[in-house]
């Protein structure tokens, strides 16, 4: 079919906006929608429209648990206590943008986050984020000069590990979030048991934030992308917590973060509209 | 289900773009309750859909409460007319209002009213639940003409937002049979496939019917 013809396009907007389409016909326009803004509109128009048809709709009241369930889910979530010096230097601007200065940063952007990890991090955990080290001293090497004590990262990730206090959080997965120049913007940490998805952010994206805010995407393997939400702030050390259900929770165990620089009340279109500053991919940590 | 017919808090627009009047029920009697003459205390309630949604994009729990009830049981009503079984629906209700909650700062008053926004939403749910799943509940003629048919009935015309009765008024400028497969596709949420099968119909036939009546409900809310 020439899905640049605008009535074909047109008609086919209307028919999956009314849902008349059968599942496999629903999905191959879904993968045209993914890449294709303008019809997004389109679609929106005709869903805005038909659905005015909802209001017709006999109305029968929902059980009280439901609202119930709504309100469980989207209460905020109390922010992870955490003490101790790690504490102290978790919430050290210095230490961020002194990290930020280094092709290290992400190194140790990872050996600070695992601090923070429950006490029961097993040994395969540590090896596995070892490794991850391992790989990212090796790309670090070839773009600046890094500091001697990066090659001893493994060991202070071991001992740091084992140090751990415990925390009131316990986070299934975590990811580090780099921008193009591998700084660690942002921190996250999530527990996919309850949902809880903790977002941290280190540094401020050198962008102007008078008209812009931050929104927080998931991208899946498959490469579709689901707002989050927006950021509260761009100001560094701004902390945010957001309960998610439990099928996004899962989903996002296997996906990637990204966060995109969108006009003020978020992208319009259900995709990032803005460039996109800084990703990081969730890892286990409970494997 | 077809005793459902009045919700308990409807608001809609009046003929005078930004001024808005809001029933209330209170007991068997209705009482309309001006804004001017409204309690202060009572001010989350009887705010308009489209400012509760924006009060949930700037975080206030007490407006997607309100929004909630507000709103949920037409919601519900939709989602139980298409999905059969009260737990999915209740279910893609739940999942819904998360996500409203959560994407209600992309909500846009200039594209269209709240209602339709929120619908979308849950209609949408329901949808790729019935596409992904498939029907668990068959598509049973007898249970479809129990129903009423919003689109042969639509009585209380006084309870729709002004965009909703327009829309209604050009319902009744198609033909009967492109209308009610119109309905059956949208409130049972057939696929063409489903209603060209309910009604003995060539599936061609449907479909064109389907999109000719779509083009010119369009043009007609536009006219």
């Amino acid at each position: 079919m020439n899905y640049t013809d605008p009535e074909l396009r047109d008609r086919l907007a209307a028919e999956y906006a009314l849902g008349a389409l059968s599942s496999l016909d629903r999905r191959r326009f879904e993968r045209l929608l993914s890449s294709d803004r303008d019809l997004r509109d389109l679609v929106e128009g005709w869903e805005l429209r038909l659905n005015l048809l909802a209001e017709s709709a006999p109305a029968v009241e929902p059980r009280a648990h439901v609202w119930d369930e709504i309100a469980r889910r989207i209460a905020p979530a109390a922010a992870p206590v955490r003490e101790g010096w790690l504490d102290r230097l978790w919430d050290s601007l210095g230490f961020w943008r002194a990290a930020a200065a280094s092709a290290a940063a992400t190194a140790a952007a990872l050996v600070f986050y695992v601090a923070f990890l429950p006490p029961r991090v097993a040994p395969e955990q540590i090896a596995a984020l070892d490794e991850r080290l391992a790989r990212i001293e090796n790309a670090a090497r070839g773009l600046v000069g890094v500091p001697g004590e990066i090659a001893g990262l493994g060991d202070r990730l071991a001992s740091l590990a084992s140090r751990v206090d415990a925390v009131a959080s316990r986070p299934t997965h975590v990811a580090v979030l780099l921008d193009k120049d591998q700084r660690p913007m942002m921190t996250a940490d999530l527990d996919i048991a309850d949902g809880r998805l903790v977002l941290r952010l280190n540094l401020t994206p050198p962008r102007d934030f008078t008209a812009n805010v931050l929104e927080v995407w998931l991208v899946s393997p498959g490469g579709m992308r689901r707002s989050l939400g927006l950021f509260p702030s761009e100001r560094p050390g701004t902390t945010a917590a957001l309960l998610l259900p439990h099928d996004t929770a899962e989903a996002l165990a296997k996906a990637t973060l990204a966060v995109s620089l969108e006009p003020r009340g978020g992208s319009t279109t259900g995709q990032p509209s803005g460039p996109v500053l800084f990703t990081g991919a969730l890892m286990p940590v409970a494997l | 289900m077809s005793s459902h017919k009045a919700s308990p808090r409807r608001s809609w627009r009046t003929e005078t773009p930004g001024i808005r009047a809001v029933r209330l029920l209170q007991g068997p009697e209705e009482q309309v309750v001006d804004q001017a003459d409204r309690p202060a205390s009572d001010a989350g309630r009887t705010q308009s859909r489209e400012a509760l949604l924006q009060a949930c994009a700037r975080g206030d729990q007490t407006a997607l409460h309100n929004l909630y009830k507000g709103t949920a049981p037409q919601l519900f009503g939709l989602a139980l007319r298409m999905l059969r079984r009260r737990d999915l629906a209740e279910e893609v209700v739940q999942d819904s209002f998360v996500r409203i909650w959560r994407s209600a700062h992309t909500f846009d008053p200039g594209r269209g009213t709240a209602m339709a926004w929120l619908a979308r939403i849950v209609r949408n749910g329901c949808i790729d639940l019935l596409r992904q799943r498939g029907r668990e509940t068959p598509l049973d003629q007898a249970f479809i003409e129990d129903c009423e048919d919003p689109l042969a009935s639509p009585a209380d015309l006084a309870a729709l937002s002004l965009d909703a009765r327009r829309l209604q008024h050009c319902l009744g400028e198609l033909e009967e049979s492109p209308r009610k497969i119109l309905g059956l596709v949208y409130y049972e949420g057939m696929t063409y496939q489903e209603a060209a099968v309910h009604v003995g119909a060539p599936l061609g036939t449907v479909k064109s019917w389907v999109r000719r009546s779509l083009i010119r409900l369009r043009d007609c809310m536009e006219r």
